[in-house]
């Protein structure tokens, strides 16, 4: 009778082991995929900021160029938001720099986007040619996150 | 009851019980495979994901700066940002995606094997980079030099 108790005991004892294992498998299984899907989720997000910071920069790309002179006068020295549409300008900003450049009819160029708490900027020079004003080089700097408060 | 027929009775339960726990083997064995494959791609994919958004930025900056670029074949670029030399992107037959500029090489290990290149004149379409951005043709870098070209496409 004592030695049916123990053995009833010891089957017990597999069984919640085996149970537990295999619960434990599952945790880490579910917590393995949770990962790809967070890592996912981050990359989804970050690439739909960034392709909107892209966009804004080009806007601000357009909106320089229109501010350089149509015809030869100097280039002006501007500094300034750029208006942006409302559901836009709630959690983004774009800033415009426009100087003249060191060498005679080239202007620089800098845009500052920010959409949230992630950055872009680039810096911009144009020529002034017989046709008007050329991009000649863009340099972005990385996407970056700003500090939120 | 006789006792054939309880003898009858007890092999029956008997080979119910092995196929269940037959069944319960296969459950667990495949259970332990695919925990430990799930455990050894999360981390693989995340490193590799790692790995190519970082060769994938540094390419889209390069083209956005380009003037020009050209597609020899589509695991191989040249990059022209006005510089003396342009830069090189290449994707050798082992997956290992390597830029050269004038400073020397970058190389990003392993994680290219399948991607190709392909230049339009205002974007370059970078393939199988990211399996979303296939499904609608690819994932494209636009050169921001070319897109402010007069007459370009808006």
């Amino acid at each position: 009778m004592i030695l049916h108790r123990t053995n009833k005991r010891t089957r017990r004892g597999f069984a919640m082991l085996t149970a537990l294992a295999l619960v434990a498998l599952v945790a880490v299984a579910i917590a393995a995929a949770l990962s790809v899907f967070r890592l996912d989720l981050r990359r989804t997000a970050g690439a739909v900021d960034d392709a909107q910071l892209r966009q804004l920069l080009l806007a601000g790309q357009r909106a320089v160029r229109d501010r350089l002179p149509r015809d030869a006068g100097a280039v002006p020295t501007i500094e300034q938001p750029m208006a942006l549409p409302p559901p836009l300008a709630a959690e983004g900003a774009v800033r415009l720099h426009l100087r003249p450049g060191a060498a005679r009819d080239t202007a620089d160029a800098g845009i500052e986007a920010r959409l949230g708490n992630r950055t872009a900027t680039q810096t911009l020079r144009y020529e002034r040619g017989p046709t008007g004003w050329s991009l000649v080089s863009a340099d972005p700097a990385p996407p970056a996150r700003t500090r939120v408060p | 009851m006789t006792l054939g027929r309880r003898h009858g009775i007890a092999l029956i339960l008997m080979l119910v019980v092995l196929a269940l726990l037959g069944v319960f083997a296969v459950v667990a064995t495949r259970l332990v495979r695919t925990t430990l494959r799930l455990y050894y791609d999360a981390g693989r994919i995340t490193d590799e994901a790692r790995v190519l958004d970082a060769a994938v930025e540094r390419l889209r900056r390069d083209v956005w700066s380009a003037g020009q670029v050209t597609a020899a074949t589509p695991k191989s670029l040249s990059i022209d940002l006005g510089a003396a030399r342009p830069i090189a992107w290449e994707v050798d037959k082992d997956g290992n995606v390597t830029r050269t500029d004038a400073d020397g090489p970058q190389r990003w290990p392993a994680v290219g094997g399948r991607l190709g290149f392909e230049w339009d004149g205002a974007a370059l379409t970078v393939r199988s980079a990211d399996a979303g951005a296939d499904r609608v043709g690819g994932l494209r870098l636009p050169s921001q030099l070319r897109l402010a070209e007069p007459g370009a496409v808006r």
